[in-house]
């Protein structure tokens, strides 16, 4: 398509930019992916083995350790949170995987299509489902532990971490909540203005 | 005549379109598509990264990008249209998953015209030499929200309203509107740098 405004110099001067040629052999673009591939593979193994190895060393304390109940049921609930999050990112992954951004869906959607998809996982991701199930996952474990901490050695530095982490979690779960909610805000509005250009008449 | 398909107009269509792409390889379409639109895919980089380390791990982002969907690849668009679909998505991703951009509040073209006097007062009796106005115009560009930044960047890639809008999804009414908004900033910020700014 031929410039309509041939006397506009700004398009001819964007045109013109001197561009050293890039193109990628097909070894080089199969190397490339198998890269990403095995990064993707690599990221998903460490959150997994992170998860699989708090749940393998908390078990083993619940089971084999003359632990006190409390700080059981408190080790418990944190595997039970683990599992979940595994969970929730293995069905992230495979989700993203059918409808989100597969390679063919970037020359299908339209520009204000496929952005409002991301738009709304971004949204989502810090306001949705997500976010609290995980954060409300984590957080009765982690209590149940500081309040045995606490109880167990009053007066001691062990007691008074548990003073500290107790602190923490109670001052910083409300702040995060509230700074996901506004980067949630934020992106509602501008899943707003994408709909509202959609609205607009030929 | 009735604008209403058969099966025979269809399975014609579908046929001339299967004809369009004679069995060729994501390897073929990809280096057809860099053949025609390599460049343009360069300066979509530098219109989106201006170090030029993050530029080309954007390129790359985008020839791969286009390399793999070519597996998807229906002809139900021309490749031109796949191909600036395939590299601005991509590109508005970066954006989106960027820490940096994240960081920067990207604004509308209706906000940087609402800016306008104020830039264009600068420059009202400068001329610019081209690698200043280049340098100036990426800034304006990396301001742009993702969408207002598509629409500018293909007009000035020369692309016209209707394929601005099949590129986008946006109206090409509205697209016009926003054509008209980038040419008024253009003019009010570049008002004497285009004298000197032949290539």
């Amino acid at each position: 398509m031929a410039n309509h405004n041939p006397h506009d110099q700004l398009c001819s001067l964007w045109q013109g930019q001197t561009v050293a040629p890039f193109q990628m052999s097909p070894d080089e673009l199969r190397q490339k992916m198998k890269q990403l591939n095995k990064q993707l593979k690599m990221r998903d193994s460490i959150v997994y083995v992170i998860c699989l190895g708090e749940i393998a060393i908390f078990t083993f304390v619940i089971l084999a350790m003359p632990a006190p109940a409390t700080l059981k049921i408190g080790l418990l609930l944190v595997i039970l949170a683990m599992g979940f999050l595994a969970g929730q990112i293995w069905l992230d992954r495979n989700s993203r995987k059918v409808s989100g951004t597969t390679a063919a869906a970037l020359g299908k959607a339209g520009s204000v299509d496929f952005y409002r998809v991301e738009l709304v996982r971004q949204r989502n991701f810090h306001r949705g489902v997500w976010f609290w199930s995980r954060l409300m996952a984590l957080l009765p474990g982690l209590l149940v532990c500081d309040i045995w901490l606490i109880v167990r050695y009053p007066r001691h530095p062990m007691g008074y971490l548990g003073y500290a982490m107790t602190a923490s979690l109670l001052l910083l779960c409300p702040w995060a909540v509230w700074l996901n909610w506004k980067k949630s805000l934020c992106y509602q509005r501008q899943i707003d203005a994408l709909d509202a250009l959609k609205q607009v008449p030929e | 005549m009735s604008d209403i398909l058969t099966v025979n107009d269809y399975l014609i269509q579908e046929r001339i379109r299967t004809m369009l792409v004679p069995d060729k390889s994501s390897d073929d379409l990809y280096q057809d598509a860099v053949l025609a639109h390599g460049p343009a895919l360069d300066r979509l980089a530098r219109a989106y990264e201006a170090n030029s380390e993050d530029r080309r791990d954007l390129l790359q982002e985008i020839h791969l990008a286009l390399w793999r969907s070519f597996a998807g690849f229906d002809a139900r668009c021309s490749l031109r249209t796949w191909v600036y679909r395939v590299a601005h998505n991509t590109a508005a991703s970066h954006i989106l998953r960027s820490r940096r951009a994240k960081s920067n509040t990207l604004v509308s073209l209706e906000e940087i015209e609402e800016q306008g006097g104020i830039a264009a007062k600068d420059d009202a009796n400068r001329s610019l030499d081209r690698s200043l106005l280049l340098e100036r115009l990426f800034a304006l560009i990396q301001r742009l929200n993702p969408l207002d930044r598509q629409v500018i960047l293909l007009y000035l890639e020369g692309m016209d309203a209707a394929f601005i809008a099949e590129v986008t999804g946006i109206s090409s009414g509205y697209v016009a509107t926003k054509i008209h908004r980038v040419k008024a900033i253009l003019a009010e910020r570049f008002r004497n740098g285009g004298s000197h700014g032949q290539p």
